[in-house]
């Protein structure tokens, strides 16, 4: 059944190259902007959601930033997708009637303070495989690319594609870093990082920031702007590159069975895609665990289909994090562009009439896996 | 909090203990698992496949097949490769490939795995088996 919870405002930062400001001051400006949009203030916020690296415990940090006491924290981190799990738990928390309104911020200065080349402790499992050298998170999903190439006798040239689809996109979007538009050449000729993976075929690396409100449906002071959570989904599959099942079979699908069931439609009624792309290879294997064609076919289905601008399958309308931002997690990002895709008024980039989205968030090296089916109130 | 040097990772102690022992003497150990016949690796208290506790030690042949690999492009060093290897039907194992079977190793090849020293940490390298030699490659199985 279709929740009652409702994204009700968002916001995220002007610019992706950050060096003013702290982690956590960005999510505080945002935050107030996020609340501003939604017409609620900071003492009607219950709840907090946020994760990241920036501190040991987030959600302590925020809240004394900010100045609130909230009954609710949760900084679940599951990689980029924590804030399609935040929200899932946001909504649960709504519906169980604990909370009325929750904060999801990010913010991450990863590209001004050089904190993505530092390196982290190893867990006790990637004790296990880091004496190897691969690099991590590029590495692993280099070995599901050669593995998906080998197995359906695709080419780099596939995996290209998505990121020159990527720049039509961003070239609408006044707000994405990478606006030129790229060919298949360029990808191929840029630099190879872990192939068959070339740079261009990998996320950005960027500062950025964003928040979302989420309030019951009753409670956003403007309807209108308010959009419906109808259902989410989640999963965790495994840890390291090395213990996951099959390289080129993603769990996404289970994850998106459970939102579309939750919001009581399917695929075909989805209008807008935004799907992770933090490399070429993560939304090829990600279309097609999500059933939207069969196994090995995504670069076929996706031209034939198109994913650009005017196309059967508008997908990762901003840009993604191929071309827009990518400030290390980018799942909130996904949710924020759906938000404003439903809401309507985007100009060059709006999605006629879009009224249903589905985003799909993936964590860590394929490991986590979140789904959310938003709606607007007449979808 | 106590704080853990950089030498000895909490991941050394414990129930990995006899994985690590093994390696510095210049061979392969896995767990099995009594109740499904899996092999677990990385070694844990109780089997993912079945979740049974009862798990033994076994000293691997140091043979498997190359499930994918990547060449690696670092700006500070020469291009390498990494492969992960099957080392039993249920368990895959990360390796440097030997920098002489960079350009001929493909996905599906046989490897053995031999153990190298990487800037103070022993790990293995996956070495193409000769297709047809008189007698097994010296390999992290110890065998001769």
């Amino acid at each position: 059944m279709a929740s009652e919870a409702v994204i009700a405002g968002v916001a995220d930062s002007d610019g992706w190259d950050l060096p003013h400001i702290s982690a956590v001051g960005l999510q505080a400006d945002l935050a107030r902007e996020a609340l501003n949009d939604a017409g609620l203030t900071l003492t009607d916020v219950q709840a907090l959601f946020t994760a990241g690296d920036w501190a040991r415990q987030p959600g302590h940090l925020l809240a004394e930033y900010l100045g609130i006491q909230p009954s609710h924290v949760d900084s679940t981190n599951t990689g980029g997708s924590s804030f399609e799990f935040h929200l899932g738990h946001a909504v649960a928390a709504i519906s169980a009637g604990l909370i009325d309104v929750a904060l999801v911020t990010y913010g991450s200065t990863q590209k001004s303070d050089q904190t993505r080349r530092r390196p982290r402790p190893a867990d006790y499992g990637s004790a296990f495989e880091r004496p190897a050298g691969l690099p991590t998170p590029i590495g692993a999903y280099a070995l599901s690319a050669q593995r998906y190439l080998h197995e359906y006798g695709r080419s780099g040239e596939d995996l290209a594609r998505v990121a020159v689809d990527s720049r039509r996109w961003s070239a609408l979007n006044p707000a994405a870093t990478l606006r030129d538009p790229i060919t298949v050449d360029d990808v191929l000729g840029s630099r190879p990082v872990a192939e068959p993976l070339h740079v261009l075929d990998c996320c950005l690396v960027t500062d950025g920031g964003g928040a979302l409100v989420v309030t019951r449906r009753d409670r956003a002071p403007d309807t209108s702007r308010s959009v419906r959570v109808l259902g989410t989904g989640q999963t965790v599959t495994h840890n390291t590159i090395a213990n996951m099942d099959d390289l080129v079979r993603p769990a996404s699908g289970r994850s998106a069975a459970a939102a579309l069931d939750a919001a009581g439609l399917g695929m075909t009624d989805i209008d807008t895609f935004q799907i992770y792309d933090s490399f070429t290879i993560t939304v090829l294997l990600t279309v097609e665990a999500l059933g939207l064609c069969n196994q090995g076919e995504a670069p076929d289905f996706l031209r034939e289909i198109d994913t650009g601008p005017g196309g059967g399958l508008p997908m990762n309308t901003s840009g993604g994090g191929l071309a827009c931002c990518h400030p290390g997690m980018y799942g909130i990002f996904l949710l924020i562009e759906a938000v404003r895709q439903l809401r309507g008024g985007l100009g060059e980039r709006q999605v006629p009439d879009a009224r249903t989205a589905l985003v799909h968030a993936t964590g860590a090296v394929f490991s986590s896996h979140s789904t959310v089916v938003l709606g607007r109130e007449d979808a | 909090m106590t704080h853990q040097s950089q030498s000895r990772p909490a991941a050394r102690t414990g129930e990995a203990t006899p994985f690590w022992t093994a390696l510095e003497d210049g061979y392969l150990c896995v767990q099995q698992c009594r109740a499904c016949t899996s092999t677990v690796f990385y070694p844990r208290v109780s089997c993912p496949h079945c979740h049974s506790n009862e798990l033994e030690w076994i000293r691997h042949d140091g043979t498997g097949r190359v499930y994918s690999f990547t060449v690696v492009h670092r700006r500070d060093a020469e291009p390498y490769s990494v492969a992960l290897v099957e080392i039993a039907e249920s368990a895959r194992l990360l390796a440097r490939v030997s920098p002489g079977d960079r350009a001929e190793i493909t996905i599906g090849c046989q490897v053995v795995l031999d153990i190298a020293d990487f800037d103070g940490q022993p790990w293995f390298v996956a070495s193409m088996s000769p297709p047809d030699s008189d007698g097994v490659a010296a390999s992290a199985g110890g065998g001769r």
